[in-house]
C-alpha cells in the first residue's frame, strides 16, 4: 500500500488583476515532513502559505489535506496552523493568554487548559514569562511564543511564514536547530516559508524552488544544490560558476562542451542527451574546484584544466574566495579551504599569482535553461 | 558651527513664547477676570470667588450646563459607534465600488463651513417635519442629531488610521487560532481599538460642549446650550459671570483634550517597545 500524500495540491492558481502569484501548481507533502518553500519575494511563496491556511482564496484548483478537502473550509475550521512572520502575537494579553487563545476558542476546560500551557511553554522554556506582556519580550522570546500558540492546538500542518526572519544571525542559526528538534519530537508536517537559502537548507527535508508563481525544482536539499534542474536554481542555491558553450559531443553520461569565450573545450557529466551544436550552460560550484600553482598530472578523469591568474581575493576566515582569470577570458570563482595557519599574513595565493583550476567531470552540471 | 546652535534656538525659543502667548493669553486674561472682584471689566477689584457663586446661583445657567452635558454625554456615545463602524469599513474593505469618494466624503464635514452644515441640517430637519411630521420641534434631539453628524466623521477618521497602522495578521491569528469573524472583532479588533474608541468619545463630547454655530441652527426655542447662552449673555453687556462660566468650560474642554491625547500617546508607546 502506497501513503496518500498528506498533503495534495493539484491545479492551484491565484491571480491578483493582472498579476498571476501561483500559477497552476501541483504539490504532494508527505505526513512529518519538514518542507521549504524557498523563493524570493513576489514568487507566490507566501501567497501559497496563506491559501493552505485559508486566508487566500484559490481561483482554481485544490487543497486536500490529510483526505478532506478544504475548498470550503474557512480559516478557523481548518486542522492547520501558522506563525506569522511578525509573529501576530495580541499585544493586550499575556504570553499565558496568547498560548491559550486557541484552546479557550475550541472550549476546552480551564484546568486543562492550564494545564497544556504549563507544558507549552516549558517546552519553549517560556515558563518565567508567562505574565509577560509581548512588548516587554525580545525578539527571540517573542518568537518562542509565537510558536506556542501556534503548536497549542496540535494541528496537523504547521506553516512558518519566515519563521526566523526577524532573528539576529547568531540566534537564528540556533533557533534552526532547535526548531528541527521540535519538529522531529511532536512529528507535525511543517511548512516553512523563507527567502533564505541557508535556512532552507539546514531545515527541510524536502526544498520546493519557487519562481514566478510555479516550482523551478522539488528535492531534498542535497539534490536541489548538487544536480539543479535549471540555472536559476543553481543560481538561487548556492552561488555558482556558469560557463556558457556549445555541445560539441555527447558520449553515454560525457558532454564536451566549446565554450564561447575563448573555446575551450570542458568536459561535465550529465544523464541527459544533449543534440551536438546546442547551447548550453556548465555550472560548476565553487568550492568544487580545485586551486593549485603548478599543473595538475592530467588523468582522463580530470580534463577541465585551466590556466589563470588571481584577480580578487576575498579572505573570510575559515575559507577564502578567489576569482580567477583564465586564459581563455571568463572568470571563475574558486573557494579554497584555510587548512593551514599563516601568522605572518600571507595568504597561500596572493593577487596576480598564476594559478592552474581544475575540476573532474563530475563536478560538472549542464545545464539548458 | 559652534555660534549656530544657541543662537537659532533663541530664535526658536522667541517665536515658541510668542506663539504661545498669542493663543493663550486671552485666555488667561478671562480666566484672571473671573477671579475679579469688581463688576467693572476694566478695574480689577480683588481676588473672589463671586461670580462663580452668582453662576450656581442662576437657574437659567444650570438649564443650559444640563442640556448640553446631556447632548454631548448621547453625542459622544453614539457617534463613537457609528464612527467606529464606518472607521472599520474604511479601512478593512479595501476593494468595494465608491471606496475613494467614500473615503473623500466622510471627511467632508471636517472641512465644511460651519454655517453651511448648520443651515443644510436645518433644511433637513424642516422637510422631514413637512414629510412625516418629525421632529416636532427642534430643540435636544435635533442638536444631538447635529452634533453626531460631524462628530462621526472626527471619530471614522481616527479609527481609520489607527487600523491602517495596525498588523491585520493579528487578526488573521485569532482566525487561525478558530475565533470565528465575530469573536475576531469581540476579542481583537475591539480591544485594540479601545483607546482610539475612547478618545474619540472624549473629542466628540468636547466638540458637542463647543458647539455654537450649528447648535444655533437647529435649536429651538427653549433649548440654549451653554455656547448659545455664553453668546446671548455677552451681545447684552459684558458681565463678569460669563468670566466665570468660560472658564469653567476651558477647564472641561482642556481635561477632555487632555486624557484623549494621553490616552492616544500611551497606547503608541505600548505598542512600539
Amino acid at each position: 500500500m502506497t501513503e496518500q500524500p498528506f498533503i495534495k495540491v493539484r491545479g492551484l492558481t491565484r491571480t491578483f488583476g493582472n498579476f498571476t502569484a501561483v500559477d497552476n501548481i501541483d504539490l504532494d507533502i508527505n505526513r512529518g515532513e519538514l518542507f521549504v518553500l524557498l523563493g524570493g519575494s513576489g514568487c507566490g511563496k507566501t501567497t501559497l502559505l496563506r491559501m493552505l491556511a485559508g486566508f487566500e482564496t484559490p481561483d482554481a484548483g485544490s487543497i486536500e489535506i490529510d483526505g478532506a478537502d478544504m475548498a470550503q473550509t474557512p480559516p478557523y475550521s481548518r486542522p492547520v496552523n501558522m506563525m506569522f512572520q511578525s509573529y501576530a502575537l495580541f499585544p493586550h494579553m499575556s504570553v499565558e493568554k496568547n498560548v491559550a487563545y486557541g484552546l479557550k476558542r475550541d472550549g476546552v476546560d480551564r484546568a486543562q487548559i492550564k494545564l497544556r500551557v504549563g507544558e507549552m511553554l516549558q517546552m519553549v522554556e517560556m515558563q518565567d514569562f508567562a505574565k509577560r506582556k509581548p512588548h516587554q519580550l525580545s525578539g527571540g522570546q517573542r518568537q518562542r511564543v509565537a510558536l506556542a500558540r501556534s503548536l497549542i492546538k496540535k494541528p496537523k500542518v504547521l506553516l512558518l511564514d519566515e519563521p526566523l526572519g526577524a532573528l539576529d544571525k547568531r540566534l537564528r542559526e540556533q533557533t534552526q536547530f532547535e526548531l528541527m528538534e521540535l519538529q522531529d519530537k511532536l512529528g507535525t508536517t511543517f511548512v516553512v516559508v523563507t527567502h533564505d537559502q541557508e535556512e532552507a537548507m539546514t531545515l527541510a527535508t524536502r526544498i520546493a524552488v519557487m519562481e514566478g508563481g510555479r516550482f523551478m525544482q522539488i528535492g531534498t536539499p542535497a539534490e536541489v544544490y548538487e544536480t539543479p534542474a535549471t540555472k536559476f536554481v543553481a543560481n538561487f542555491v548556492g552561488s555558482v560558476n556558469m560557463i556558457d558553450g556549445v555541445v560539441t559531443s555527447c558520449q553515454p553520461g560525457l558532454v564536451d562542451v566549446k565554450t564561447k569565450q575563448g573555446a575551450v573545450t570542458l568536459q561535465a557529466q550529465s544523464r541527459d542527451e544533449h543534440a551536438v551544436g546546442s547551447e548550453v550552460s556548465i555550472a560548476v560550484r565553487p568550492e568544487k574546484i580545485i586551486i593549485q600553482k603548478t599543473r595538475p598530472e592530467t588523468e582522463p578523469e580530470t580534463p577541465n584544466v585551466l590556466h589563470g591568474t588571481v584577480k580578487e581575493l576575498a579572505y573570510l576566515g575559515r575559507l577564502s574566495t578567489l576569482r580567477v582569470e583564465t586564459d581563455a577570458g571568463f572568470i571563475v570563482e574558486v573557494t579554497s579551504p584555510n587548512t593551514t595557519r599563516h601568522s605572518d599574513g600571507k595568504h597561500p595565493f596572493e593577487w596576480d599569482d598564476e594559478v592552474y583550476i581544475s575540476f573532474p567531470a563530475a563536478s560538472a552540471v549542464v545545464l539548458i535553461a | 558651527m559652534s555660534g549656530a546652535g544657541p543662537q537659532r534656538s533663541t530664535f526658536l525659543l522667541s517665536c515658541l513664547c510668542f506663539g504661545f502667548a498669542f493663543l493663550y493669553i486671552p485666555i488667561l486674561l478671562m480666566i484672571v477676570y473671573s477671579f475679579n472682584h469688581s463688576k467693572l471689566l476694566p478695574v480689577w477689584g480683588g481676588f473672589s470667588f463671586r461670580w462663580y457663586v452668582t453662576l450656581f446661583n442662576s437657574p437659567d445657567v444650570w438649564a443650559a450646563t444640563v442640556l448640553s452635558l446631556k447632548i454631548a454625554l448621547i453625542n459622544a456615545t453614539v457617534a463613537t459607534f457609528f464612527g467606529t463602524l464606518a472607521g472599520l469599513a474604511l479601512a478593512r474593505f479595501t476593494r468595494f465600488p465608491g471606496r475613494t469618494l467614500f473615503t473623500g466624503m466622510i471627511s467632508a464635514p471636517l472641512v465644511m463651513p460651519e454655517v453651511i452644515t448648520g443651515l443644510s441640517l436645518l433644511l433637513l430637519f424642516i422637510t422631514l417635519q413637512q414629510l412625516i411630521g418629525w421632529p416636532g420641534n427642534r430643540g435636544m434631539s435635533t442638536i444631538t442629531i447635529a452634533h453626531i453628524t460631524f462628530s462621526m466623521a472626527y471619530i471614522a477618521i481616527i479609527i481609520q488610521s489607527r487600523l491602517a497602522n495596525s498588523d491585520l495578521s493579528l487578526e488573521e491569528a485569532a482566525l487561525d487560532l478558530g475565533a470565528k469573524p465575530f469573536r475576531v472583532m469581540a476579542d481583537i479588533t475591539l480591544p485594540l481599538l479601545a483607546p482610539g474608541m475612547m478618545a474619540g468619545w472624549l473629542l466628540a463630547f468636547t466638540l458637542s460642549l463647543d458647539d455654537l454655530v450649528i447648535a444655533s441652527f437647529v435649536a429651538g426655542p427653549g433649548s440654549t446650550t451653554l455656547p448659545m447662552l455664553i453668546y446671548s449673555r455677552i451681545r447684552l453687556g459684558l458681565k463678569p459671570d460669563i468670566n466665570a462660566l468660560a472658564t469653567l468650560l476651558v477647564l472641561a474642554v482642556a481635561i477632555g483634550v487632555l486624557i484623549a491625547g494621553w490616552i492616544l500617546i500611551r497606547n503608541q508607546r505600548l505598542r512600539k517597545p
